[in-house]
């Protein structure tokens, strides 16, 4: 990040002006990083990006596969900048993140599925390749097996379990009820098991 | 506990969201069946290897394309009209004023509704009549023992917030005036002519019920209601011509405006 001059009113980048930082330290809570994106502050935004870019890149890249999980991350992020302006707090300001992110990739996997009338065999190819037969590491099987889940049970798995989100806050981001977080997520989990049966055994044993 | 019961319970088990009671019934029914113990063994190390995931780094490339994505945004914002620019600003502030509006709507009604059931009889008075009419046309003291207390706090909290409406009323139907008068001077002549003499006859009906209001004895909700009608009419037709802009003559002959209260067409002619 470059620094910027301090008094001047705007900057500049690429030729375009952007208004300059109100505040020379880092922002105390969402609310003060949220205000400075408003106002189009390049800095607060990249302190946006850079606190919610693993979780969000991470979350579409397992729900849409790594071949377009860039495409939808750009989304997801011009999305979240432009969107700002309208979020009202009535959810925490990650939980509305992760469900524009959500968001963004299960409309993603709908059209895409729609273009290609992919079957399950293509699904299995959309998330990061890996080699399942000269890979033995469980965690490359476990992202293999994800990609051959429905795309609302992946994105379920995702939040509670790679994510560590509480159902609460699952079924906020989704927009269903608890219950039927919990009983999508006991669904995905007994598909995952069925998909990595013998490494899952073989894990257990070692 | 049974097998079944444990393939039910096994996730809540994992998540720790069975009672203490279950949870010991769990426990006790895999320390004596295997088939089910090795089963939650396999979902445990499920979820253990998913927690342990590593983050998925995004690729340095990543930023520029939200900047790129930004700067398209920002041009396809910077082809759409002025107007439409500040009606988005300016709408957020109107939602509040729309609430406010609609709790005195339905305040007034149901004041009216309540003043049109049977009231208690008095021995020696007249037929029952509308409670707040009664109490404003009565001497202050015989008002005072008839209402009871709880009906003029209500009353007091009505006035406030028909006092609140109309004041909102007015201060958005300025806010609108405003807009569309910064673009006023690009319109074609007749059509800004039209646009004043409509605008002059809203202003002459709220002005009439306002004089009906100040006149009136009696609580007159009746005309109070009557005069937010010719507000929210005259917001309406602002709006459309804040939006549409000179446009709104050709919408108006393709017969979608009806912007004016009491039975006119609404052509914006």
């Amino acid at each position: 990040m470059t620094k910027k001059p301090v008094n001047a009113a705007i900057t500049s980048k690429e030729g375009v002006l952007r208004p300059k930082s109100r505040q020379a330290g880092s922002y105390e809570g969402d609310t003060e990083l949220i205000e400075a994106c408003r106002r189009g502050e390049e800095r607060a935004m990249e302190a946006l990006y850079h606190q919610y870019k693993r979780r969000v890149f991470g979350l579409v890249t397992r729900i849409v596969g790594s071949s377009d999980a860039e495409e939808v991350a750009q989304e997801v992020f011009v999305r979240i900048f432009r969107g700002l302006r309208k979020f009202r707090g009535d959810s925490a300001l990650g939980t509305w993140i992760y469900r524009l992110a959500v968001n963004a990739s299960l409309t993603y996997v709908t059209k895409r599925s729609r273009q290609q009338t992919m079957n399950d065999e293509a699904l299995a190819q959309v998330p990061a390749p890996v080699r399942a037969a000269s890979d033995p590491r469980l965690a490359q099987k476990l992202e293999q097996a994800l990609a051959q889940l429905p795309a609302g049970y992946r994105a379920i798995l995702v939040l509670h379990d790679i994510e560590g989100l509480s159902h609460e806050e699952c079924a906020e981001i989704i927009g269903c009820r608890v219950g039927t977080s919990k009983s999508q997520l006991h669904k995905a989990r007994a598909r995952m098991r069925e998909l990595l049966g013998p490494d899952l055994a073989r894990e257990r044993r070692n | 506990m049974r097998c079944r019961d444990v393939w039910e319970l096994e996730s809540a088990y994992m998540d720790g969201e069975l009672d203490e009671d279950r949870a010991s019934a769990f426990r006790g029914h895999l320390r004596v069946c295997e088939v089910c113990r090795e089963r939650v063994d396999r979902l445990a190390v499920l979820v253990e290897t998913a927690a342990r995931l590593e983050p998925v780094e995004p690729p340095p490339s990543l930023w520029s394309a939200i900047e790129r994505g930004l700067a398209q945004a920002e041009i396809a914002d910077a082809q759409r009209s002025w107007l439409w620019l500040r009606w988005q600003a300016i709408r957020p502030r109107l939602l509040p004023a729309a609430v406010a509006c609609a709790a005195a709507s339905v305040l007034v009604l149901w004041v009216v509704r309540r003043g049109q059931e049977p009231g208690p009889a008095r021995a020696d008075g007249p037929a029952p009549v509308q409670a707040g009419a009664q109490a404003a046309t009565m001497p202050e003291g015989e008002a005072a023992t008839m209402v009871p207390d709880v009906v003029e706090t209500f009353e007091d909290a009505r006035g406030r917030e028909l006092a609140q409406a109309e004041q909102r009323y007015r201060a958005t139907i300025d806010e609108l005036r405003r807009m569309v008068e910064a673009e006023l001077s690009e319109w074609p002549d007749e059509l800004r002519a039209a646009y004043e003499a409509r605008l002059g006859e809203f202003d002459m009906a709220a002005e009439r019920h306002r004089q009906a209001l100040a006149a009136s004895q009696a609580v007159d909700l009746r005309g109070r209601d009557a005069l937010h009608a010719v507000y929210r009419a005259q917001i309406a037709f602002l709006q459309r011509a804040a939006i549409d802009g000179p446009m709104l003559a050709q919408l108006d002959a393709r017969g979608r405006g009806d912007v004016l209260p009491g039975g006119s067409s609404g052509g914006f002619q």
